[in-house]
């Protein structure tokens, strides 16, 4: 697998962020953002088609431990953010009535 | 029309910059901290499993201020959550 | 809210076989692909399956964020007991030419502690989504 093809993967959802009209496809666009900053990071570590990274007999060419370990990380802090923002935008929902960005500007402004 | 087509090629002028930079990066990956812990991982730590020993010897502090923003994000849910308060 | 008999009696199979698996990823988490994180996410799968099987109203959430607060507490007590024994942060408090079976038990707890943690959160978030749909 190539990097290229998970930044492209970032690219669209870049797309998606700024060109989606309702709060809840933005939040899908952010959340296919960061599966592809994970696909990127595990590529990097992947050199040459490795094995797990566990010390048992018989497994010689290991990949890169350290992304692997960042990216538990990135999956929990992923998942939080991702329910907090849908938790805000009921709430939006609940006050204004509405969740498309254009309506919402209008309502504020 | 004009906005999208703008931001297309600036999409895609960011897909060309990656790209050019990509290519020179296969060659210089830097293997050392990789075979320190294939290495040292079992003596230092007692793990088999390498990201476990990574994530609870090497970087404890990282995951303890992980689980204290999964901490957050849950009382800020549970806070919000309640719907009898119409300004929040 | 009244679920089907089938989605009922197969979630009465499943539910301690899932609950078994999640304790056994994050009890082997340092000898087997796994961990604490992980094994977190499916016992808070294991739980939430408990929202098909009674289908009524429970209002536990208050108590699952105190027990988040006190687990949390022990994280930090447990990670830094390697103040007393080494005089630094956050690391195994064993010093490292220690017998590989007695450093084990650090990252068994550890791997516990922050298991229980990670479920608890998963399920109190996933209640509270619940409750908001209800009401």
């Amino acid at each position: 697998m190539n990097p290229i093809l998970s930044f492209i993967i970032i690219l669209i959802g870049l797309y998606g962020m700024v060109a989606s009209e309702n709060i809840i496809k933005s939040i899908i666009c952010f959340s296919i953002i960061e599966t592809a900053l994970i696909l990127l990071f595990l590529n990097l570590g992947n050199v040459g088609l490795g094995d797990i990274p566990i010390i048992i007999d018989g497994i010689s060419n290991m990949v890169d431990p350290l992304p692997q370990a960042l990216m538990i990380t990135t999956i929990v802090i992923g998942a939080s953010t991702t329910a907090l923002a849908f938790m805000i935008s009921i709430k939006i929902f609940h006050y204004y009535g509405t969740l498309e960005w254009d309506e919402l500007l209008e309502r504020e402004g | 029309m004009i906005k999208k087509i703008t931001l297309i090629g600036m999409l895609i002028f960011m897909l060309f910059v990656f790209s050019s930079n990509i290519s020179w990066l296969e060659d210089n990956i830097d293997t050392t901290t990789k075979d320190y812990y294939i290495e040292n991982s079992l003596y230092e730590t007692g793990s088999r499993n390498i990201v476990t020993g990574i994530y609870l010897d090497y970087r404890l502090f990282d995951s303890i201020f992980e689980t204290s923003l999964l901490l957050i994000t849950v009382s800020g849910i549970t806070f919000m959550y309640k719907k009898d308060d119409p300004t929040l | 809210m009244k679920n089907s008999q089938i989605l009922v009696c197969i979630s009465r199979v499943l539910f301690p076989f899932v609950l078994v698996f999640g304790f056994y990823v994050i009890v082997n988490g340092h000898l087997t692909p796994g961990g604490g994180f992980q094994g977190g996410a499916i016992l808070a799968t294991a739980i939430l399956i408990t929202y098909f099987i009674i289908p009524e109203r429970i209002n536990i959430i208050d108590g699952l964020v105190r027990l988040e607060k006190h687990l949390f507490l022990w994280i930090i007590v447990v990670g830094s007991l390697s103040l007393i024994t080494k005089g630094t942060f956050f690391t195994n408090p064993l010093p490292i030419p220690a017998a590989i079976s007695f450093k084990r038990i650090f990252l068994v707890l550890l791997n516990f502690l922050i298991g229980s943690k990670v479920a608890i959160g998963l399920v109190a978030i996933f209640s509270s989504f619940i409750e908001e749909g209800r009401s």
